[in-house]
């Protein structure tokens, strides 16, 4: 899936719905003037060290921003948050982050959108729900937690 | 030093225990930490490396700086195959490197050079303006098993990394040199000579293979562990700020997958792989990886 870049506007943010792979052949819409930036990324398939690189710079040269708030990371993306340094800017504020589950028993695989203030705060502090697989067998968070959440302490 | 065939005898099936005695007996391991004192002595060719318990300062790179070529974790489930993997890559590096598929599944059967799996999937390459559609056909490729779903992503992602390295890392003039190594990853390159480099995948009900080879064989030890030595250990780490890359190729293979293989026969073919466990991203994303690293 190449990637592509839908860019929505109005009176107080930018909107930016990414989808495909964030790879050495995508461009993030430089908005350096932009008051706020939502990036909606529910449709990123992947991402590539090149593409970390990319959004590296990118997110440098926006940090005059005064609010870029991503929604909808996949996990593939957000662990970046916590393996490489300077992936998540200072003016970056999540939204919203998908977590995988996994089901040892049925072999199913679920990721689960979790909300700010709702299982995650910005204190650091986070809440695992409980779910499912189709058998009604408790799903295990299928990520090392410590890991995966220990940017949300910085 | 511990021989690696009486070490683990009533690991080896019955019925080939005769025959892979003779296969195995020169062959040895140090298992870590407990043989630590005894590393000056091993036959690095022909040690593997077997980790019992993880240490302080236990870095698994450090061994192959050593000149190992096998660290293995044997805590592992499928720990006794990748022992008997990593010897038959040692005692037959031209086979493995002509079909390495049989080494990853076949286990103790390595004269059937058939792999027991028919979901193969092999694409040869020359551009890169194939990578798109390599990673598509990989990801459809993939989509036909249900487990492989939750691992889906970071098995492209290793794909994306190993491709890339196949196009502007390995490839070289005459003399050696590499040619598109500082060249800008969005700008399109070709083998050189006509060479043909692929990109194979495998997978059985337990685990897929994913890897890349190319005929170039210009893999350099000292620079491929030096990056691995700064990337490796951290929890954390940077992206190479200048250059083509963010040189964050090596971690994503190896920090997405369970087992990673390098396999380098000097001007011939350098062969890099990834296996991937068919029970979800954690078991993959652990620390106990088998590393195989063989660059001569």
């Amino acid at each position: 899936m190449p990637f592509a870049v839908v860019r929505l506007e109005n009176k107080n943010e930018i909107i930016l719905k990414i989808s495909g792979s964030l790879d050495e052949s995508a461009s993030l819409p430089a908005e350096p003037t932009a008051h706020i930036i939502r990036i909606e990324l529910s449709k990123l398939r992947g991402i590539s060290s090149i593409g970390i690189r990319n959004f590296i710079f990118w997110g440098d040269k926006h940090q005059a921003v005064q609010a870029i708030r991503l929604e909808s990371c996949p996990s593939i993306f957000v662990k970046n948050f916590s393996l490489i340094a300077g992936f998540l800017k200072p003016n970056m504020t999540l939204i919203s982050f998908y977590v995988p589950f996994y089901s040892s028993i049925t072999k199913e695989h679920v990721d689960v959108l979790f909300m700010r203030e709702r299982e995650f705060y910005p204190d650091g502090r986070y809440k695992i729900p409980e779910i499912k697989d189709s058998r009604g067998n408790p799903m295990e968070i299928d990520v090392n937690a410590k890991t995966y959440f220990s940017f949300l302490k910085k | 030093m511990r021989r690696l065939f009486s070490e683990y005898e009533e690991s080896w099936p019955p019925a080939r225990s005769d025959y892979l005695e003779l296969l195995l007996h020169e062959f040895y391991v140090l298992r870590l930490p407990e043989d630590i004192k005894l590393i000056r002595f091993a036959p690095m060719n022909r040690t593997i490396i077997v980790i019992d318990k993880v240490f302080e300062s236990f870095n698994p790179i450090d061994y192959f700086v050593m000149g190992f070529e096998h660290v293995l974790y044997s805590q592992r489930p499928d720990f006794i195959s990748e022992l008997f993997s990593s010897c038959l890559m040692s005692l037959r590096p031209r086979s493995f490197s002509n079909n390495p598929i049989p080494f990853f599944f076949n286990g103790f059967i390595p004269k059937n050079l058939n792999p027991k799996t028919n979901h193969n999937l092999l694409l040869p390459f020359t551009n890169s303006q194939e990578k798109p559609d390599l990673i598509r056909q990989l990801d459809l490729f993939l989509s036909q098993e249900k487990q492989l779903k939750g691992i889906q992503d970071i098995c492209l992602q290793a794909a994306e990394e190993l491709l890339m390295n196949s196009l502007y890392q390995a490839p070289t003039n005459r003399l050696g040199e590499r040619i598109y190594s500082q060249t800008d990853r969005s700008t399109t390159v070709e083998n050189p000579r006509n060479s043909i480099s692929r990109l194979f995948a495998c997978y059985s009900s337990n685990k897929v293979v994913i890897g890349c080879e190319d005929n170039f064989g210009s893999a350099e030890r000292s620079p491929v562990l030096k990056r691995l030595s700064e990337i490796y250990p951290e929890e954390q780490s940077s992206p190479l700020t200048s250059g083509a890359t963010g040189g964050m190729g090596l971690k994503f293979i190896i920090g997405n997958s369970a087992n990673f293989y390098m396999f380098c026969d000097r001007k011939k073919k350098t062969l890099a792989a990834c296996s991937f466990l068919l029970e979800g991203k954690l078991r993959n994303t652990g620390t106990s990886k088998h590393l195989h690293i063989s660059i001569r």
